[in-house]
């Protein structure tokens, strides 16, 4: 099975169609950087596993998708997002399928491309991975890479071992068992834990036994049955009478407590009434006499209001008495005659009957302001009275509410102790305590008593139990001994199948060592070194180590671009050494890179020796002259036909074929014609 | 030489003596489907041609005399055979000349013909000294013929092994793991009777 043709259309660099005929024998594809050579190594491997490796999700930001690169996304947009190959079969049959960004169309006939019997798990993973060499692979699988990760690579591309499924088989088992064995522990556990528990219980049930041990039941049960004034000789229906009694002698002697308490702080207070009465009697009297004096004051005002009422009255007279005397002042005698009147008057008479009137005035306003001064005190000495008779009033009140509460308070305590049936007095209540804690311990010994007796019941149903439970558990661990020893058994098998795998996969490795030195050969990567040869080591983890000369490590001798060469010489015979594989299709992209002349001369021989051997080859270069060389060398007939093409990217359009030129033989018959 | 698919330990029957080292080259390149022509006389030089490849091997007898001849006789093959070199011009793009010889070089001879090797101009050089069995010749001849190993793989009964080394463990037990048939709750529980009778037996 060889790859014949390849539709590229919206897919990586390449916007429109990219119609790409292969050779059956070799395709040479030139260009220059970014021209998409890679893309088309791209878009075989898309195209058989929908992946492309090199683009791995761990590279790209949270927001992107993968998926986002691999199809185009510049502008303009590409009007069809689609990869379809053809591969042809030795008879010439044809396969055709699609992928695009929704899934695979058309079918996929897989045992075309390998034998799944023989073919690892992620066939189509591993078949991509050992036909197709880009730059980062051969990088990282040449002698760089770790032992264990080279070890992973071979195994996996020589396919699977026989015993694989004996392996899978058995690791299923010993999972299952391990799962099972788990599930026994925890129920050995459980029972356990269990025993422990009832252990503990025993314990606690024997020492409340022992109180027990001390009387007869028939002692007790007559205790409780008096006790509680009750006839039975049941157990729990006389624990049942015991503790509801004591439940009740308890609230009677809380009662009885508290109220000896509040009792003994009443009489607290009782002491202090005569005090308050004498207080109550002199407020009394002082009250009265208060009221007394509020009186007298109060007719005092009365009257100096009146008087000042009736002075004010006379104000409008004075006022013209005084406008009047200022009139005859300003107009003094009008010819000896009183401008007012006109009647004939003195001016020494004038004069005295101005001064008279002033006089009057005066002696007005002096009572006036007399009458407002007494008012006024008068007033305050009233407010004065009233104030301290409301207080004394006030006081009075309190003293009188206080012999309410006592009043109350009293009437209370008398209600209590007619309900507790005691007289409400320091002694006799005391005395009711007393008789009453005296009940409550009798009480509660009978009731320890009584439940020694149902403990020492339970110890036997308990030692029963934990019986039961003993028997149980040894049956558990029966089961996971019995478990365990099928799990040994399984490891057992595991071990020998693991064990066989390896022999058996280094019996193959073997094989493939005489391919890796015959590559090493051809290369020569290092003068000093003729030969290589690998080493497996480790039964868990398969350790794969290259050496030359004497157990040298190549990597740390090796300049970079002979360890690139040795490279390529391992993943070649890595390549030629898949039994399961059927696609004899080789490609390379640019695998000249870093590469000396002499040693690409040496690789292009290979790559014509393997074209011997009837591989398809498809290889990428930057350089126009190698790809002349490769195309000379890589055996173009007419059976086996080889193609150059040339690609270019121009922008807007994305990459596109420049050139396409089928590869002419060459003439048979040179040297030896004649 | 370390490698030596062909001729493995051939060597040591094939003495220095008895190979005919222009016979071998012979044998090899026609076996690898190469037209081989004798180039004149003395017989110790052929021409080969095939679809893509073609040239001449010089079996010098000495390895001082392929180091001091080498060129001249590039340049009489290439003076002798330049018309129908001539005309096939792509052709004589993959022009080999080989010398070799049976002769052991020494350290500075063997750096010598490496240097021949890195020389390209007018074609492809192989050198090589010391070709004492058919091995050596086919390693010698490597560039010119296709890949040599094959890689088969031997499908072994690995089940009759594998029940051959656990035998000590129940039957039940090796038909449940190495029966072919799948994981089941049944095997887990042929597994567990067959442990657990072990048990009561025991």
């Amino acid at each position: 099975m060889v790859i014949s043709g390849i539709k590229i259309s919206g897919f990586r660099g390449v916007r429109g169609t990219l119609d790409i005929p292969f050779g059956s024998g070799f395709t040479v594809i030139t260009g220059e950087n970014g021209s998409g050579k890679t893309t088309v190594c791209d878009a075989i491997e898309y195209l058989l596993t929908q992946r492309i490796t090199r683009i791995s999700a761990d590279q790209i930001e949270r927001k992107e998708r993968l998926q986002d690169y691999f199809w185009w996304r510049g502008k303009p947009p590409a009007s069809a997002h689609r990869i379809t190959g053809t591969f042809t079969n030795r008879t010439q049959k044809e396969l055709t399928w699609s992928v695009t960004p929704q899934g695979v169309r058309g079918e996929l006939d897989k045992e075309s491309f390998f034998d799944a019997a023989t073919a690892p798990s992620d066939g189509w993973m591993t078949l991509c991975q050992t036909s197709i060499f880009r730059d980062e692979l051969i990088t990282s699988l040449s002698t760089d890479l770790s032992e264990a990760t080279r070890a992973d690579f071979v195994e996996r591309a020589i396919g699977v071992v026989g015993t694989a499924e004996f392996e899978r088989v058995t690791e299923t088992y010993k999972e299952a068992l391990e799962r099972r064995l788990e599930r026994i522990e925890v129920r050995y556990n459980s029972h356990r834990e269990k025993i422990a528990g009832l252990v503990e219980e025993i314990s606690e049930a024997n020492s409340q036994a022992m109180a027990a041990q001390e009387k007869s039941l028939a002692e007790i049960t007559q205790m409780a049955c008096k006790l509680t004034a009750t006839k039975s000789d049941d157990i729990g229906k006389l624990l049942s009478s015991v503790g509801a009694k004591i439940a009740e002698t308890r609230r009677r002697a809380d009662q009885l407590e508290r109220l000896r308490i509040d009792l003994s702080a009443h009489s607290e207070e009782i002491s202090e009434v005569g005090s308050l009465r004498r207080q109550q009697e002199s407020l009394h009297a002082e009250i009265s006499k208060l009221e007394g004096q509020l009186k007298v004051d109060e007719g005092q005002l009365k009257a100096a209001s009146a008087n000042l009422r009736a002075a004010r009255e006379m104000e409008p007279t004075y006022t013209s008495l005084a406008q009047l005397r200022e009139q005859g002042l300003r107009l003094g005698l009008q010819d000896g005659r009183c401008p007012l009147c006109g009647s004939k008057i003195s001016k020494e008479n004038y004069d005295g009957h101005l001064s008279a009137i002033e006089g009057e005035i005066a002696r007005r306003e002096s009572k006036l302001g007399a009458l407002v001064k007494q008012e006024a005190d008068l007033q305050r000495k009233v407010a004065a009275v009233r104030t301290s008779v409301e207080m004394g009033r006030n006081q009075y009140n309190r003293i009188a509410a206080s012999f309410q509460v006592f009043k109350k308070t009293e009437a209370d305590m008398q209600e209590r102790a007619t309900l507790a049936r005691v007289t409400l007095s320091e002694d006799a209540l005391t005395s009711a305590l007393a008789s009453e804690m005296a009940k409550l311990k009798e009480l509660e010994r009978c009731s320890e008593a009584l439940e020694g007796f149902v403990a020492s019941q339970r110890v036997k149903d308990l030692e029963k139990k934990r019986s039961l439970v003993q028997r149980e558990a040894e049956a558990v661990a029966k089961e996971r001994d019995t478990v365990d020893a099928a799990k040994q058994g399984v490891y057992k098998v595991s071990v020998e199948v693991r064990r066989l795998s390896r022999e058996v996969l280094e019996e193959r490795l073997a094989a493939l060592n005489p391919l890796l030195s015959e590559l090493y050969v051809r290369f020569k990567p290092h003068v000093d070194f003729a030969d290589i040869k690998y080493r497996m080591r480790g039964d868990v983890k398969r350790l794969l180590r290259l050496e030359v000369g004497d157990s040298i490590n190549p990597r740390f001798v090796f300049s970079s671009g002979q360890r690139r060469v040795l490279g390529l010489a391992f993943l070649l015979a890595v390549y030629l050494s898949r039994p399961w594989c059927k696609l004899k299709t080789l490609v390379l992209d640019d695998p000249m890179q870093h590469v000396d002349d002499y040693r690409a001369l040496h690789l292009v021989e290979i790559l014509s020796s393997i074209r011997q051997l009837g591989h398809q080859i498809i290889c990428t270069v930057q350089d126009s002259a190698l790809a002349d060389f490769l195309c000379r060398r890589l055996r173009s007939s007419d059976r086996s036909t080889g193609v150059r093409m040339e690609l270019v990217y121009r922008a807007g359009l994305g990459v596109q074929l420049k050139d396409v030129v089928n590869v002419p033989p060459l003439p048979s018959r040179v040297l030896t014609a004649a | 030489m370390a490698y030596c698919p062909a001729g493995s330990g051939q060597g040591n029957i094939v003495g220095k003596a008895t190979m005919d080292l222009i016979s071998e080259v012979r044998r090899v390149l026609e076996k690898n489907n190469y037209s081989v022509v004798r180039a004149g006389e003395p017989d110790n030089m052929v021409h080969f041609e095939d679809g893509n490849l073609m040239g001449f091997v010089w079996a010098a007898p000495t390895v001082d005399r392929l180091l001091r001849e080498w060129e001249d006789r590039q340049d009489s093959f290439l003076k002798l055979n330049s018309e129908p070199l001539r005309g096939s011009e792509l052709k004589t793009w993959n022009l080999y000349a080989v010398f070799l010889t049976t002769d052991e070089p020494n350290e500075s001879e063997r750096v010598a013909l490496a240097q021949i090797e890195e020389d390209f101009r007018a074609a492809r050089k192989i050198a090589r000294g010391g070709l004492s069995t058919p091995g050596d010749v086919l390693n010698g001849l490597l560039p010119l013929i296709p890949i040599q190993t094959t890689v088969s793989v031997e499908r072994e009964n690995e089940v009759d092994k594998l029940r051959q080394r656990v035998k000590s463990l129940p039957q039940s037990v090796v038909e449940t793991l190495l029966g072919g048939e799948e994981y089941s709750e049944k095997g887990v529980d042929v597994l567990l009777k067959a442990y657990g009778d072990k048990r009561n037996k025991d």
